[in-house]
């Protein structure tokens, strides 16, 4: 009796496993055209990080919305295909393209020459540029670059925030830290003095009515970068890149993107 | 902003699905760990080998690590992702499925040493005299061995299933999203209490496992010499 159990257990325990990597689909693709590949699923799978005002649930929602998410939608209309988000770890992104468990990253994507060789990035869609955080108690004494040579920074790691770092305040204390919302969080817990990130983050998290961060303040004209702009995401070689590139400039063309972005308060932020 | 008892509610959702993965692993990992155990102590040369090299490599390397690579290789290397989305019994999502999946492998190696312990420290005698009373092989090991060798590997249990409530923690790199997952997501809406709050849920899932494996050490104190 009990042997009879113990095989029965034992054969349904190998089965769920086998079937979990046996079960795979023996689709083929190719890989000749990202684009196809996407339509013929009929759905395009949208990386993001909950991230206000760009990627986020409105309280009792589990809806995504935000500017990204709005605007990957009307994208995706135009495509002919429905739009699924999931979200991703930041860290891993490229990772999550390339294994084609996402198909484009959408979640506020600055621009830049590394990722644009790893990934396929669209053409600009919004602005956006670095700024210097700090406590409030501190907007007073670390308004210079002098001042900040002697503090403690921090600031993303491998981010426009900590370029900035390394080649106009070598000599301070640099921290580099996982993402950017952890970045403010060691400007708050005083574990580091000031912190670089970018504007569109800072300001919400900072304006925000009841926010932890509303202890932080946003200091103008100490960090000067090059403007930057977000980009979407796809795989590199993608050729869906130019589709939503044509789509993009006509959604800004007829007003859409605009139209989306007056929801969010971001219109000056729109890239002409 | 959210109020304590809303937030409280999304921590709980968070929290369930930590639970799902602790009690899944569990129950598949006690019942892999148990097969591989037999494997290592087996008297066929390969079979031991083969088991004590794969133990060798899911200790050897970070739980992380393995997550990562169960979730992503399939797209990376053969191109397939997706794999866990296709697995006859759903739960929850894709990647749920590969986090219970690497989870069950590598706590069944643990449990697996645990067993392999807990079985060698049972004198031959036993197995000698379930033989003289005319059992077999099985019936002495179901009837007579693992009766006791449950009741010593209580302790070394205990400790191992207390690490794994809060190693589930780790499969947020794959944005499975448990309880520290969801309290993240309220930092990044300016509320940075909920974090450190996880705790409490936690220690108390801790507590519980504490008091429950104290009695059942103390239900299990029979053949007490």
């Amino acid at each position: 009796m009990s042997k009879k159990i113990i095989a029965l257990v034992l054969a349904l325990l190998m089965a769920t496993l086998c079937f979990a990597l046996a079960g795979c689909k023996k689709d083929k693709n190719d890989g000749d055209s990202d684009l196809a590949y996407i339509k013929g699923k009929g759905k395009l799978i949208v990386g993001i990080t909950d991230f206000e005002p760009m990627d986020y649930q409105e309280k009792d929602s589990t809806e995504w919305t935000g500017f990204d998410a709005e605007l990957a939608r009307a994208v995706a209309e135009k495509l002919g295909v429905s739009v699924e988000f999931k979200e991703i770890s930041w860290k891993m992104k490229e990772t999550e393209l390339s294994s084609k468990n996402i198909d484009c990253i959408w979640n506020g994507l600055t621009w830049d020459e590394e990722r644009a060789e790893n990934m396929s990035l669209s053409d600009y869609y919004m602005l956006n540029r670095q700024v210097l955080v700090v406590k409030a108690d501190n907007a007073e004494t670390l308004n210079t670059l002098d001042a900040l040579m002697s503090a403690k920074l921090t600031a993303e790691e491998g981010s426009a925030g900590e370029e900035f770092i390394n080649e106009n305040l070598k000599d301070a204390t640099y921290n580099a830290a996982d993402a950017q919302i952890d970045a403010l969080k060691e400007v708050l817990a005083g574990t580091s003095d000031a912190c670089i990130i970018d504007y569109t983050m800072a300001y919400y998290l900072i304006n925000k009515e009841g926010s932890d961060f509303s202890g932080l303040t946003i200091l103008e004209g100490v960090v000067n970068t090059e403007d930057e702009y977000y980009s979407v995401a796809f795989r590199k070689g993608s050729d869906a890149t130019a589709e939503v590139n044509s789509i993009l400039a006509a959604l800004k063309k007829d007003g859409t993107v605009n139209t989306i972005a007056a929801k969010y308060n971001l219109q000056d932020a729109i890239v002409k | 902003m959210y109020s304590f008892s809303e937030v409280n509610l999304k921590l709980l959702d968070g929290f369930k699905v930590t639970l799902d993965l602790f009690a899944l692993t569990l129950i598949f990992g006690l019942i892999l760990g148990l097969i591989i155990s037999f494997g290592s102590m087996s008297r066929f040369k390969p079979l031991s080998f083969v088991t004590k090299v794969f133990i060798w490599i899911i200790r050897g390397t970070p739980l992380m690590l393995q997550i990562l690579v169960v979730f992503y290789a399939p797209g990376l290397v053969f191109g397939k992702p997706n794999l866990f989305s296709n697995a006859p019994i759903m739960l929850r999502d894709e990647r749920f499925m590969a986090a219970l999946f690497t989870f069950v492998i590598n706590y069944s190696c643990y449990f697996s040493e645990i067993f392999r312990g807990g079985i060698q420290s049972i004198p031959v005698g036993q197995h000698e005299a379930g033989q003289v009373l005319g059992l077999s092989k099985t019936q002495t090991f179901f009837r007579v061995i693992l009766l006791q060798v449950v009741k010593r590997i209580v302790p070394p249990m205990s400790n191992e299933i207390i690490t794994l409530i809060k190693d589930t923690s780790l499969v947020r790199v794959i944005m499975v999203v448990e309880i520290i997952k969801v309290a993240e997501k309220f930092t990044a809406k300016g509320m940075i209490w909920p974090l450190f709050y996880t705790g409490l849920f936690y220690l108390v899932a801790c507590g519980i496992m504490t008091l429950l494996f104290g009695l059942i050490e103390k239900k299990l104190s029979y053949f007490k010499a």
